[in-house]
């Protein structure tokens, strides 16, 4: 699977539309989620205007925009909300800076910032908790529009009930209803995404919640998504009895240095680390480095906060103090140990590397003095790494699988895709 | 254990394809002139014209159901019906109607499928192959749907009490195709439990179906059994076009309007 | 000479076109009369499916009766032109196919 973007909660619920922008010579429409949803419940657009759930599934047209359809039933430039006149969508004859309010391309500055928007909304690990927000009355989504929503006897509301979880390491969902229901309503869910009429009829796992199915059809782009684990299984309790050893096989070369045992019980139940920190890591704690944290990342050699371990050098740095690789390797393997090899194994891809950089130097470089520099390494370092190969040899070093760069060097992580 | 893992990998594969997001998701709802438009295309390509459009709402404003699927003889679904070029000018199916004789709204109702071709009979043929042209429309909807009762979903428009108040009079009767029957006499309303705790009973009333429909649309082909009880459906079969399915969600109002049917409260 | 060639034409014409004119009419006129004059197995259809709102006020033998009727049309709508054919078989399964539903029903209600 490939290393998923985290998003910033600015662009968290960015949906970008080009069934036909582009072949109109406009930029594609970018919307927010955030700025709508502050000020309508989901039912609003997705029931009773008919937007569908998908980017460009709808099929909006211009045409369809000034024929009072999806983003033109509100923006008709005649709908007043909060006082505020909204502007005409696709309309002809407005002046055609308009057109840029949303065929932004996230080119022009917005007219609402998220920063000063949201700045007193309670937050969640991935942004804005919208649901505290809502219980809290500092939001007021409408549900009615007037000349398009209808009034309707209203359905009973349903129960809460709880899912079993198929794994032991997550607790019980409990789903609530009524939590849905104040943005949804019931048309939004039933009886399209969900079905079925009787519950365990549907059957669907977290893959198909990440595929955008079932619960994944909000709770992937819009709503809070999938990897804040704790948003739907709520007391993980179950998690506390973690107690399984993960025994993770020794780097490749097989130096002496035995296999790492992980204890999900001492980060999970004594440090108590939310799951996610290490399997879907959250923004706010650490930037994301993969799929899963490595323990450089929390491990590091010089640790910063927020991260609290002073267990340094889990990551190879035999300047550390406390949690020295033995700390963690089987202490019998240890007893293996050649410090003389591992001396020459691991001086060996490093002086090489100066002799790469030498030589580049000179390739490259035009100051007499710098080059004379790099011609004495050359000199030096060669006359070392010959002596070193010889040693090796003489001494079975052979036989131990040759030092690669990225066995103790963390590879950096990808920048970030600057295409959608 | 190599077997296995390869069925794992093949079945988590699988399980996220797109093929199997065609459930769980939330699908392209029509806009309001498009509910109810059916697209035919059984032999229209093969003559090298674009498939026929048909837009249920204009037709049903001026016919029961009943008179283009029983006396006529449209089938319920496209294609089913086989309809040729040859059937419209001998005056069967569409050319039932569209003969260039009969009139409907003060007009002329055009001839389909006639015979002579000539340069301007070519924009006429468009006025049903229309599928990915841009043909303009004779009728508007929005203009004819303005002074209508509303309703949510489907054409928006709430087609029962329309035809209750008078406001549309659609016909029971073609000359020379229908015959001429006493009036038909009604059948009682009857209730049927909703099967999930919570959800409104329903009040199935045949006056309502039957002033479109009259009893050979629905029976035997769509609602087999005699006695009530005896055909088991559940909403799952009805989601997928059969018993109450095959008009409610196409063309009748569509199925996410829960309380058209679910109407009577939950008995203690 | 030429007077009398003249006179001849125009009398020709005088008599030929209203001819040419009505023929087509004549011609429509058989058309409409094929309309107005049902075949034999038409009318009987007409008869036999005109009682289908009247179905639950029928009695039993009247249905059977009437299922046995749509029965002996069947092969002779089957020998119709394909359009024909097409369009009065699907009728007539529609209107047998409602008395033998309403048949069983009255059956069932008499168990």
């Amino acid at each position: 699977m490939a290393q998923a973007q985290v998003t910033a909660p600015a662009d968290f619920g960015k949906v970008v539309l080009d069934s036909y922008s582009s072949k109109a010579g406009l930029g594609p429409v970018t919307f927010d989620h955030w700025l709508h949803r502050s000020k309508f419940t989901c039912r609003v657009c997705h029931v009773d205007v008919g937007f569908a759930m998908k980017a460009k599934a709808s099929g909006i047209q211009a045409k369809t925009n000034r024929e009072g359809f999806h983003c033109g039933a509100c923006h008709d430039g005649k709908k007043k909300f909060n006082g505020v006149v909204t502007f005409a969508a696709c309309s002809e004859a407005a002046p055609n800076k308009e057109c840029a309010r949303c065929h932004s391309a996230q080119k022009e500055a917005r007219r609402y910032d998220y920063a000063t928007f949201t700045a007193k909304f309670p937050r969640s690990s991935y942004g804005v908790d919208w649901e505290e927000t809502e219980a809290e009355g500092l939001i007021k989504p409408v549900d009615f529009l007037e000349g398009l929503s209808l009034k309707k006897p209203q359905l009973k509301k349903q129960e809460d009930f709880s899912m079993k979880s198929k794994v032991a390491w997550v607790s019980d969902i409990t789903f609530s209803h009524k939590k849905h229901t104040i943005w949804n309503g019931c048309e939004l869910c039933h009886p399209e995404i969900f079905a079925a009429t009787k519950r365990g009829v549907l059957r669907y796992s977290m893959f198909n919640i990440k595929a955008g199915q079932y619960c994944g059809a909000c709770h992937g782009k819009v709503a809070f998504p999938v990897e804040s684990c704790g948003g739907c299984h709520k007391n993980n309790k179950g998690s506390q009895q973690l107690t399984d050893t993960i025994v993770l096989p020794g780097p490749q070369r097989a130096s002496g240095f035995g296999p790492v045992k992980f204890m999900h019980k001492t980060h999970v139940a004594d440090r108590e680390i939310k799951c996610e920190v290490c399997h879907h890591p959250q923004r706010v704690v650490l930037p994301r480095t993969g799929q899963e944290q490595l323990c450089g990342s929390c491990h590091t050699r010089n640790p910063e906060l927020p991260v609290k371990t002073n267990l340094q050098g889990a990551y190879h740095n035999p300047g550390a103090t406390k949690g020295v690789c033995i700390d963690c390797h089987k202490k019998a393997n240890a007893e293996n140990f050649n410090n003389d090899v591992e001396f020459a194994r691991m001086l060996l891809p490093h002086q090489t590397q100066t002799i790469d950089i030498a030589r580049a130097q000179l390739v490259y470089g035009k100051d007499p003095e710098m080059r004379e520099v790099a011609q004495q390494l050359i000199r030096d370092r060669q006359a070392e790494v010959d002596q070193l190969q010889r040693w090796l040899k003489e001494h079975d070093g052979d036989t131990w699988a040759p030092v690669k760069c990225h066995d103790c060097h963390q590879k950096p992580p990808a920048p970030a895709s600057k295409t959608q | 254990m190599h077997r296995k893992s390869w069925l794992t990998v093949v079945l988590i594969v699988v399980s996220c394809s797109p093929l199997v997001a065609q459930v769980g998701g939330k699908k392209r709802r029509p806009l309001p002139y498009e509910f109810g438009s059916v697209t035919i295309s059984t032999y229209s390509q093969r003559a090298s014209m674009a498939p026929v459009v048909f837009e249920h709402w204009l037709h049903r404003s001026m016919f029961t159901c009943r008179v283009c699927h029983v006396d006529v003889g449209f089938a319920m679904k496209p294609g089913a019906s086989n309809i040729k070029a040859a059937d419209n000018q001998k005056g069967y199916f569409c050319g039932a109607c569209h003969n260039g004789r009969m009139v409907a709204n003060g007009r002329t109702v055009f001839a389909a499928c006639k015979k002579l071709v000539k340069e301007e009979d070519a924009a006429r043929c468009d006025r049903c192959h229309s599928l990915g042209k841009q043909v303009p429309v004779e009728y508007d909807f929005n203009q004819f749907a303005k002074s209508l009762p509303k309703e949510r979903f489907g054409n928006g428009i709430d087609w029962q009490q329309s035809e209750e108040l008078g406001l549309i009079q659609p016909s029971d009767f073609v000359p020379g195709l229908s015959i001429k029957r006493k009036n038909l006499r009604v059948e009682n309303d009857f209730s049927l439990n909703s099967k999930v705790a919570g959800m409104p009973d329903i009040i199935f009333s045949h006056r309502k179906h039957t002033v479109w429909n009259g009893c050979e649309l629905c029976h035997p082909e769509i609602f087999v059994g005699v006695k009530k009880g005896s055909t088991k459906y559940s909403m799952a079969t009805i989601f997928e076009g059969n018993s109450c399915g095959a008009c409610h969600n196409t063309v009748a109002f569509p199925l996410t309007d829960c309380q058209r049917c679910h109407t009577r409260p939950v008995q203690p | 000479m030429t007077r009398a060639k003249v006179l001849a034409a125009v009398a020709l014409i005088f008599i030929g076109v209203p001819w040419a004119v009505a023929v087509p009419a004549v011609q429509q006129e058989d058309d409409k009369q094929e309309t107005q004059k049902p075949e034999a197995w038409q009318q009987e259809f007409d008869q036999v499916c005109s009682k289908t709102t009247d179905a639950m006020s029928l009695t039993v033998d009247e249905l059977k009766s009437l299922v046995q009727r749509c029965d002996a049309l069947e092969p002779r709508i089957e020998k119709l032109d394909e359009s024909r054919r097409k369009v009065y078989s699907r009728r007539l399964k529609q209107c047998r196919g409602l008395y033998a539903y309403v048949l069983e029903s009255k059956n069932n209600e008499k168990k």
